[in-house]
């Protein structure tokens, strides 16, 4: 099916709200990645440029910083909701945006230089009004990811360190899995998941520690130990409602078996946390036709088990007894699956 | 039609009011975004196998780097020998034609390697790692050859590759002439084109010949803007000029393909950036900064432009 085939399926079930499509074209997401990155590398250089001209005004004078770099996002934000077809200015204003939020982050740095946790916390209330309003996919997509991180190190600097992969994970779920289903805005969702998606990588490769270096001087209290199992806690528990949810779907009217299956794999993500963080990943490319998050849970899966080989909490024997074991049960089922008929074989 | 791309015109179309919110969701399922019944088994299906297939050879790699050091070389012998064989009687039952009998195949060429490690190691043959992942990738070529899986071809290629900068790390001096970087990366180059070839006139599967041009060009850059930061290489500029020249030719002319046009187009946008950085006088200069910015963004805009074209016609 192309464009004009489905155009015409969706006049013909009568939900569209016009007779004809506007003659416009999506960028595919590597046209969006060129201009992104073109326009990255643009933006740290005006961004020098600025900071060269306006060194004796904005060093440090925090204020005058945040006001310049709000004012050049407010004049982006203008522009980008006027919908400009010049594609030059388009570049041109993305990356003088990246290059006034340089300018805010800056200012906040040498505004709350002492007090990191708020600095995050603005940081992250910045960048999220930034996305609710700002009308471009790739100024999006890099709002998100500061957003996310932003909260990471939040959540870190009490000690929960232990429940950002799971929160991760559990918020990639539920946006992808609603990606068609919000309906206030539908070009909302996207660049938030795949900002999060790409978060959640960065948090298992750096095995949920990535952000302990933001723990803020904890100390080893009895609240911070508390708080420490109580992420690792939640942490479980949110992977279990998501393989619980996936089970479910295949064992439809059974709730026992689901609920076994999703104890029996958070379980085992105990041990290998990144494999069990990545397939629901990959199951929600498939399952959404969409390559980038496909490819991107094949390419993590691959990519951890060599991480795995360096961990260094547990032996090796207990890795390769855990792998071992993990893959002849699933050849095993697959084998007890096939013979019962319920996968076929004609691959 | 690529289905993202559907669901991109299904959410455009959205954003722009041509379908209505509580709509999208009928939209997705007539444009058939979800894959059907059959498609998730087969999907299931594979993901067991492959999962499955992945975690046990990599626990039994496991297995032996713990005990790697008290083994008997007996044992050692056994135990690889033994895995090829269970490889081969797979490969025997199945053939090489279904997925399973491709997946046989590459576990065995996989364990060849580990083979011919445990024998380098055992009777301390002296042999350079390089001569290794040589021998590991000649043995294995009949496999590749025979069985035309695109993965098994890529394993080869990284054998190959891995090869060439070992055989750099160890000799500097390559008949006689001076091997170093440049010339190692250059070398890999020529492979990779010639892989290249070989894979467009015989099996042309897409992924791999996007996989084969991102590492050519992406070797093409490497090589020019080592040059353009002041290494005398000057026939990195011949080699890069033709990649590019080639890549337009290729890929536009003959057989459409946009990502690759895309990733030579942000390839001439870097090198140009890397030129003009060595030719400007920074300074801490305002001016030169302002302008390498807008030629960036200038490029860009080009590449975007153009990009965008071509989609169209492409629909």
């Amino acid at each position: 099916m192309n464009r004009e085939e489905l155009w015409e399926s969706l006049n013909k079930e009568l939900i569209t709200t016009v007779d004809q499509s506007e003659k416009t074209v999506n960028n595919p997401w590597y046209i969006k990645l060129l201009l992104g990155f073109a326009g990255w590398i643009g933006a740290s250089f005006l961004l020098s440029c600025l900071g060269i001209t306006l060194f004796d005004l904005l060093y440090k004078r925090p204020a005058v910083a945040i006001i310049i770099g709000l004012a050049i996002c407010l004049t982006s934000y203008i522009l980008h909701n006027r919908k400009l077809k010049n594609i030059f200015l388009k570049q041109l204003v993305f990356a003088s945006t990246l290059a006034g939020q340089g300018v805010v982050i800056y200012g906040l740095i040498t505004l709350f230089d002492s007090n990191y946790r708020f600095f995050y916390l603005i940081l992250f209330i910045f960048s999220g009004v930034f996305y609710y309003f700002i009308n471009s996919t790739g100024l999006k997509l890099l709002s998100s990811l500061t957003a996310a991180m932003c909260l990471s190190i939040i959540i870190t600097s009490f000690n929960l360190y232990p429940l950002v992969p799971g929160l991760l994970l559990f918020s990639v779920y539920f946006l992808w899995k609603r990606e068609f289903q919000f309906s206030f805005k539908p070009k909302l969702v996207q660049p938030l998941a795949y900002a999060l998606t790409a978060i959640t990588l960065i948090t298992i490769f750096g095995e949920g520690y990535i952000w302990k270096e933001f723990s803020f001087g904890i100390t080893k209290s009895y609240r911070q130990e508390s708080l420490y199992y109580i992420g690792f806690s939640l942490n479980l528990l949110l992977i279990a409602f998501i393989y619980f949810n996936i089970f479910r779907k295949m064992f439809k009217k059974r709730i026992l078996i689901p609920l076994l299956l999703s104890l029996l794999v958070t379980a085992l993500g105990i041990k290998v946390p990144g494999i069990i963080i990545l397939i629901p990943i990959l199951l929600l490319g498939f399952n959404h036709s969409n390559k980038i998050i496909l490819f991107t849970g094949i390419v993590g899966i691959l990519a951890y088990l060599s991480h795995y080989y360096y961990k260094m909490e547990i032996t090796l024997l207990i890795k390769s007894v855990i792998l071992m074991s993990t893959g002849a049960a699933l050849l095993i089922t697959r084998i007890i699956l096939i013979k019962r008929g319920i996968l076929c074989q004609k691959n | 039609m690529n289905k993202s791309r559907l669901r991109e015109s299904i959410l455009k179309w959205a954003d722009m009011g041509y379908i209505l919110p509580k709509d999208l969701k009928r939209a997705s399922e007539i444009a058939q975004l979800y894959p059907s019944k059959r498609d998730k088994i087969r999907f299931i299906d594979l993901l067991m196998l492959g999962l499955g297939a992945l975690l046990l050879v990599s626990g039994v790699i496991f297995f032996f780097a713990y005990n790697w050091k008290s083994l008997n070389y007996f044992i050692k012998f056994f135990i690889v020998q033994i895995l090829i064989f269970g490889t081969l009687i797979i490969i025997l039952k199945n053939g090489i034609d279904k997925i399973g009998g491709k997946v046989a195949v590459m576990a065995t060429a996989i364990l060849t390697g580990a083979l011919l490690a445990l024998i380098g190691q055992t009777y301390q043959t002296g042999a350079d790692t390089y001569q290794l992942f040589m021998l590991w990738s000649i043995f294995i070529l009949p496999l590749v050859i025979l069985i035309k899986f695109p993965a098994l071809w890529l394993i080869e290629l990284i054998l190959i590759n891995t090869a060439i900068v070992l055989y750099y790390r160890v000799f500097r001096n390559f008949w006689g002439f001076s091997f170093n970087f440049e010339k190692a990366l250059t070398m890999m180059f020529i492979i990779n084109l010639i892989s290249l070839a070989l894979w467009e006139l015989t099996l042309k599967i897409r992924w791999l010949t996007r996989v084969l041009t991102f590492a050519g060009i992406s070797m093409a850059t490497i090589l020019i803007i080592h040059t353009i930061s002041g290494n005398e290489f000057y026939i990195s500029i011949p080699i890069y000029l033709i990649t590019l020249a080639g890549t337009y030719i290729y890929f536009r002319k003959i057989k459409l393909d946009i990502p690759i046009l895309c990733l030579a187009s942000l390839s001439a946008i870097i090198s140009v950036t890397a030129l003009l950085i060595e030719v400007l006088d920074f300074n801490f200069d305002w001016i030169p900064m302002l302008m390498i910015g807008l030629i960036i963004i200038s490029l860009s805009a080009l590449a975007g432009w153009w990009l965008k074209k071509l989609s169209r016609e492409e629909g």
